[in-house]
């Protein structure tokens, strides 16, 4: 039956009426949409945004500090080979930069010496990159450990990772000098304004590092 | 005998090990048993003491807690490197192993077992540091405590420093240099004669009980740039949570299975006497360490009486403005009338008419949406409005609200939070006076409470979708049925016990959803 009239309408008036009720109801959803927003936001008087991640998230970032350990993991192995052009291990250590907060401090401890220094991360980088071994093997292993997020008094999140690599430097073809450290790292995310994209978003960074050898 | 046993959970955990090693990709190589094994950070060594997470930082299943008991795992965390937890020393009246076992006993309690939590500011850390004072090399140990603020945020503060860097001579020098009975008479010049005297000591001029506090000195000279500091060496963390014992847990850097942070040493202290123990470790006094939470909290008082939300499905509204909020406000006057507190309550009326335009009174409104409205937009008073569904809200009524708003709010919780973490979120609101809203999944039984103690039917599982409603937890006691959860719910007075009733913990943590916290 409706459809018989839409039908008959449709003979009479032709398709401009179907095309004026198209317009018609299109016009009166865009006013229903409006006027839903105006109510909102009459009602909100929206201030801010509630900043806080789900459990479900958190897990979610824990992925992606994975990622960026990896990342780091390959940076150190090119920066630290002897055999790669210059220019792709400069090109590494500042990839590897860009995965840490500006800043951020590489500590490490010589169980051997008894020692413990502190480098700039691009300082770190840059003795990796001039070890005095013909040629360098780095081992890493799975990730070993992500510690839970933890909400600072600054509204960022706070994690740490730990990650084993084994160190052996060569002088030709003799072994001269080995070692195993275990890499604690601190994991920082931020809700932070990106201007690109002009909108937040929580960003997962590297902080600094303790290094302890274990043999 | 003792040997056996350690080889045994070695094996077993060696077992563990093994059998995840194959699922490894080959990109990277695979974690040797070593390094499964050790406890990489006080993180992990918590959810391991606490039977939360294995060896792999899974949940713990239920193989693994057949072949791997509480008993046996607590005593991978151990540093059993070190003889004394390892073998019985008859000789020594203090026998560290019999001490080890009482320990264990104690937190493994099948009645009572205990747990450790970043959440009740009671975790410390020694931090043993180099600094550079005036040019010269020397070490000190910060003393640090860990807090945890309101909104769940934490970090660690410096609490002081137990063994002071700056060396002062305290003796007297048989009072041959002093400030004479009579100078202030001249106006006290001997002072500046005697303080400019380099031989003139501490103890000659200052009081002989006065104490001095090195953590203002310390900081005072790194302003003034005669102290740096260097580095942290070494970190010694002191855990006050278990009942009657305090434990020392220290980073053991070796290529071994029972590496990591491990306990290295254990002290039975009753904890009565745990400021005594706090005062003589660290020559300080411990710093809100005692802010426990006692056994029995209600903020009943201040409630107001019970709402009713009828047939209307507006309990977040009573909840939030009606019940909560107006018990902030009595808190913070300090009223515990009720008849004045229902007289001055805030309205739910206002809220729900505010939230509910597009889908009528009838549909649950989320806690967070409304949590939000109150916030920016705020309630009126029950008596500017009338508790209606269909109450136009007008210019005026939103001006009136703009001072009534709620500062802020948190989430406490959610379902997938740990219950042991549940129940202390929602007491330490509680000791700040703070009630809590609560999402429920509210079964049938829940509806009709006759009683103080509301029991969940056999047959209403917690798994299942039921009513979600909001509540307002108002207090809690610990020794009712285990410990229970007092709660308003708006029914009217004729739900519990006029309008309120009791939940158990138990109970409690199986069915509700999710906890905010309103500042």
């Amino acid at each position: 039956m409706e459809s018989s009239i839409g039908k008959s309408l449709f003979r009479k008036y032709g398709s401009n009426l179907m095309h004026f009720i198209g317009i018609a109801l299109f016009t009166l959803l865009t006013f229903a949409k409006l006027h839903s927003q105006e109510y909102i936001e009459k009602n909100l008087r929206v201030i801010d945004t509630i900043v806080e991640i789900s459990p479900e998230e958190i897990t979610g970032f824990e992925e992606r500090a994975k990622e960026k350990l990896n990342e780091l993991q390959n940076y150190i192995t090119i920066i630290g080979d002897k055999e790669q052009d210059a220019e792709d291990r400069e090109y590494a250590i500042q990839s590897a930069l860009k995965l840490f907060i500006p800043g951020s401090i590489m500590q490490v401890s010589n169980k051997t010496w008894g020692t413990l220094k502190e480098y700039e991360m691009r300082v770190y980088f840059r003795r990796l990159m001039s070890v005095d071994y013909n040629k360098v093997e780095i081992i890493f292993y799975k990730t070993a450990y992500i510690s839970g997020l933890q909400k600072g008094p600054d509204g960022k999140y706070h994690g740490t990772a730990t990650i084993f690599q084994e160190f052996k430097g060569y002088t030709g073809e003799n072994l001269v000098y080995s070692d195993m450290t275990t890499k604690t790292v601190d994991i920082v995310l931020d809700y932070i304004d990106d201007k690109y994209y002009e909108r937040k978003r929580w960003e997962l960074l590297l902080g600094d590092v303790k290094v302890a050898e274990t043999r | 005998m003792i040997r056996m046993k350690n080889i045994l959970v070695f094996c077993f955990l060696i077992g563990t090990v093994n059998a995840v090693s194959g699922q490894i990709n080959k990109d990277q190589n695979d974690l040797t048993y070593e390094m499964v094994l050790q406890v990489k950070q006080l993180n992990q060594f918590i959810d391991r003491f606490n039977y939360k997470k294995d060896i792999h930082n899974q949940d713990i299943d239920s193989v693994f807690r057949e072949k791997m008991p509480r008993e046996k795992y607590l005593r991978t965390l151990f540093n059993v490197e070190d003889e004394r937890f390892r073998i019985m020393d008859s000789n020594n009246s203090i026998n560290i192993k019999s001490e080890m076992e009482k320990f264990i006993s104690s937190v493994n309690n099948n009645q009572h077992p205990q747990y450790l939590s970043y959440q009740d500011n009671q975790l410390f850390a020694l931090a043993r540091s180099v600094i550079s004072f005036k040019g010269t090399d020397q070490e000190i140990s910060l003393l640090l405590q860990l807090r945890v603020e309101k909104d769940q945020s934490s970090q660690w503060y410096i609490i002081g420093i137990p063994e002071s860097p700056f060396s002062m001579n305290m003796e007297v020098d048989q009072r041959k240099k002093n400030i004479p009975p009579n100078s202030n008479e001249t106006n006290f010049i001997s002072i500046s004669r005697l303080l400019n005297d380099s031989l003139v000591r501490f103890g000659d001029l200052i009081y002989p009980d006065h104490t001095y506090d090195p953590l203002s000195v310390f900081w005072y000279c790194l302003e003034n740039k005669t102290l740096s500091f260097e580095h942290v060496i070494k970190i010694t963390y002191y855990f006050f949570q278990i009942k009657d014992w305090v434990f020392t847990v220290d980073e053991f850097s070796r290529n071994s299975w029972n590496s990591g942070w491990l306990i290295s040493d254990i002290y039975s202290a009753p904890d009565q006497s745990k400021d005594d123990f706090f005062y003589e470790a660290f020559n300080t006094k411990p710093v809100d360490y005692s802010n426990k939470i006692p056994e029995v909290i209600s903020l009943y008082p201040y409630s107001p009486c019970p709402g009713d939300q009828q047939d209307l499905k507006t309990s977040v509204a009573w909840a939030s403005a009606y019940h909560a909020m107006t018990m902030m406000w009595a808190v913070d006057n300090g009223i515990k009338n009720q008849e004045n507190i229902t007289d001055s309550s805030f309205s739910p009326s206002f809220v729900f008419n505010l939230l509910s335009d597009e889908e009528g009174c009838g549909v649950y409104t989320d806690i967070n949406r409304t949590l939000y409205f109150l916030k920016h937009t705020g309630t009126v008073k029950s008596m500017d409005i009338r508790n209606d569904c269909n109450v136009t809200l007008d210019e005026r009524l939103y001006q009136k609200a703009l001072k009534y708003r709620i500062n802020d709010y948190y989430e406490l919780f959610r379902a997938s939070t740990s219950d042991d973490l549940i129940i202390s979120s929602i007491k330490h609101a509680l000791k700040m006076k703070k009630p809590v809203l609560v999402e429920f999944n509210a079964p049938d039984s829940f509806e009709d409470v006759a009683d103080s103690l509301w029991f969940p039917k056999m047959d209403e599982d917690e798994n299942a979708f039921h009513q979600i409603e909001a509540l307002t937890i108002i207090g809690f006691d610990d020794r009712l049925s285990s410990g229970a959860f007092e709660v308003l719910y708006s029914r009217g007075t004729k739900w519990g016990i006029n309008g309120r009733a009791w939940i158990r913990y138990s109970d409690f943590v199986k069915y509700a959803r999710k906890g905010f916290f309103i500042k």
